[in-house]
């Protein structure tokens, strides 16, 4: 493996610019090792020959003087973002030839500042999952294993291909998106940090919609600093977007060094109560309260006294606002369509969507058009967005007292492929951690705290209020800084 | 508990099908999640309005303004094999005879 993957963003960058190495080598080695790591499966369509040409202009970027913020650096992007030319599946067989003929507004504003898109990163079907099993192009395989197995373990989901590609070497940093922790949550089982911004700081334009109310697009990287340098890039308003936030995006790569002295950090002291947490959960919790603590951060107990319904709300508006977002897919105009004839058209739309469709996404439809339907709308929809109202409100409340708040990412670390895939209540209950910050539609962020006594990595979690990605990226280098003695890369590599 | 009939209708609904094992399999983990769910009817929210907009975000408008032309081939670029050639050279989508 050349020593060129392991460096950070700002390192090769710098690097870059001072002529230690050329563009067109850093991606080299980059695809090398996407090539080497092929059995983890993190890519869906990679796109090796088109990075080489582009790495050549970024060379010549750099020689002329018109080198961009991000120029020459590799990615990965979810296969949730449209791009121009490049197939998109979301994970689905019913997206597995659509070549869209335009752009999301994330990729294009993050491939416009420099930086050259290797591939195409696999997800769970129209990110629907924790664990990255449901994509129809097979699972991703977690790099990290056990201490004295050799068990393949998930990566975490929906963004599982981006988090593996990045943990894995294959890419500097990646696009992904969280509906419900479908970036904290891999990010946490893979030992990387994972950022989702506020609702409405990056544009929803190309990318495939699974819960309108709920999506935004985020970043990969294996330092805060890196991800503040991703986030400056996508982040901003969009005239294509209804929901795009029209605020100036904030400089961020000067929180990554600022103290943290008298910032004060929240903690849901009730929500250790919670059945299902394990002791090395909560040991890293403790353990992160007192490092914060010493950094000068003042701890304050906040309440949020109606989490405990946030699953429930989840599984009523996520799979609401699929039913509909996936209504589109019929056959007619793009993706799959059966190939059986003599159907009349609404057995043509039905045998399409059976067949291109996987389990848990017509789970999830089936359950969305449940709750919407006349007879249900008020007992489940309605009831559900007054809960939502009254969570959004909790957090309101609590940042009245602080300005940040702490809490663990993920319940547990990274399980093996197909354990909880029987019961889809345990695969759930994942997210039980993320999914009260994305209902309310706020920033936050996992960030590699510990280690587990099997050696795999565990995140935690940083939520600020809305629009204030600044303190939520402080507070994040603040807790990386007190554990840089920790190893996070996987063994192997 | 969501009854056989009902599923029946929620695959209409949702434009899918399932046989009859499937379904048997599926019921019982959709009746898994529902029960779930119920858990919300707890909560009282009598004089509670419902969330509306995630960050206080007002409707935005804009001008109706004229801002792309023709661009037919990127939208039949991606018409399902079967029919491909056929749509792009009448530049219309096909589906089955509806009308008799």
């Amino acid at each position: 493996m050349s020593s060129l993957v392991k460096l950070s963003i700002e390192t090769a960058l710098r690097a870059i610019r001072n002529k230690e190495f050329k563009a067109t080598e850093l991606v080299e080695a980059h695809i090398a090792q996407a090539q080497n790591t092929k059995h983890l499966n993190a890519y869906i369509t990679e796109i090796f020959d088109v990075a080489l040409e582009k790495a050549k202009i970024a060379d010549e970027n750099y020689q002329s003087g018109k080198a961009r913020k991000l120029e020459g650096i590799p990615v990965g992007i979810k296969d949730l973002f449209c791009t121009n030319g490049v197939r998109t599946t979301a994970g689905s067989k019913m997206l597995a030839n659509f070549v869209p003929g335009y752009e999301s507004t994330v990729s294009a504003n993050l491939q416009n500042a420099g930086a050259i898109m290797i591939g195409k990163t696999n997800m769970d079907e129209f990110a629907m999952g924790s664990s990255n099993t449901t994509s129809y192009f097979g699972n991703v395989i977690n790099p990290w294993k056990e201490v004295g197995s050799n068990d393949d373990l998930v990566p975490g989901g929906s963004s599982g291909g981006s988090a593996a590609a990045v943990s894995s070497f294959s890419a500097m940093g990646a696009l992904g998106s969280d509906t419900g922790g479908s970036i904290r949550q891999p990010a946490s089982f893979t030992g990387l940090f994972g950022v989702k911004p506020t609702y409405g700081r990056c544009s929803r334009w190309g990318m495939i919609a699974f819960a309108s109310s709920l999506d935004q697009a985020g970043v990969f990287t294996r330092n805060v600093a890196d991800s503040a340098l991703l986030l400056e890039a996508v982040m901003g308003f969009d005239e294509k977007d209804s929901t795009s936030a029209k605020k100036e995006a904030p400089e961020l790569l000067s929180a990554c060094s600022k103290s943290i002295k008298g910032i004060k950090i929240g903690i849901p002291y009730e929500l250790m109560k919670m059945e299902g947490i394990s002791q090395e959960i909560m040991s890293m919790w403790q353990n992160s309260i007192s490092m914060l603590k010493s950094q000068g951060a003042e701890i304050v107990e906040i309440e949020l006294p109606h989490s405990k319904y946030a699953l429930a709300v989840y599984y009523v508006i996520a799979p609401a606002e699929a039913s509909s977002n996936l209504a589109r897919y019929d056959g007619v105009r793009y993706g799959h369509r059966t190939e059986k004839t003599g159907l009349s058209l609404d057995e043509m739309y039905a045998q399409t969507r059976t067949e291109g469709f996987g389990e848990e996404v017509k789970r999830r439809i089936m359950l969305g058009t449940y709750v919407l339907s006349s007879s249900h709308m008020d007992a489940y929809y309605l009831q559900a967005q007054k809960v939502r109202k009254l969570i959004a409100d909790d957090f309101k409340v609590a940042f009245q007292k602080a300005q940040a708040i702490l809490l663990p990412s993920t319940p547990s670390s990274a399980f093996r492929i197909g354990e909880k895939q029987e019961n889809p209540l345990t695969m759930y209950l994942n997210d039980i951690f993320t999914i009260p910050s994305s209902l309310a539609g706020l920033p936050c962020s996992s960030v590699p705290a510990a280690l587990t006594n099997n050696g795999l990595p565990l995140g935690m979690q940083i939520i600020t209020p809305a629009f204030d990605e600044y303190n939520l990226l402080r507070v994040s280098s603040a807790l990386e800084r007190c554990v840089l003695d920790i190893n996070f890369k996987p063994r192997g590599f | 508990m969501i009854t056989q009939e009902e599923l029946n209708k929620l695959q209409k609904l949702a434009k899918l099908t399932f046989s009859q094992d499937e379904m048997n399999k599926f019921s019982q983990r959709l009746n898994n999640v529902l029960s779930m769910i119920e858990l919300l009817k707890e909560v009282d929210c009598q004089n509670q309005q419902p969330l509306r907009s995630v960050c206080d975000m007002h409707q935005r408008f804009r001008e109706d303004a004229v801002n792309s032309g023709d661009n037919s081939e990127i939208l039949f670029a991606n018409v399902p094999a079967s029919n491909a050639k056929f749509a792009k050279e009448v530049k219309c989508f096909i589906v089955p005879k509806i009308v008799e």
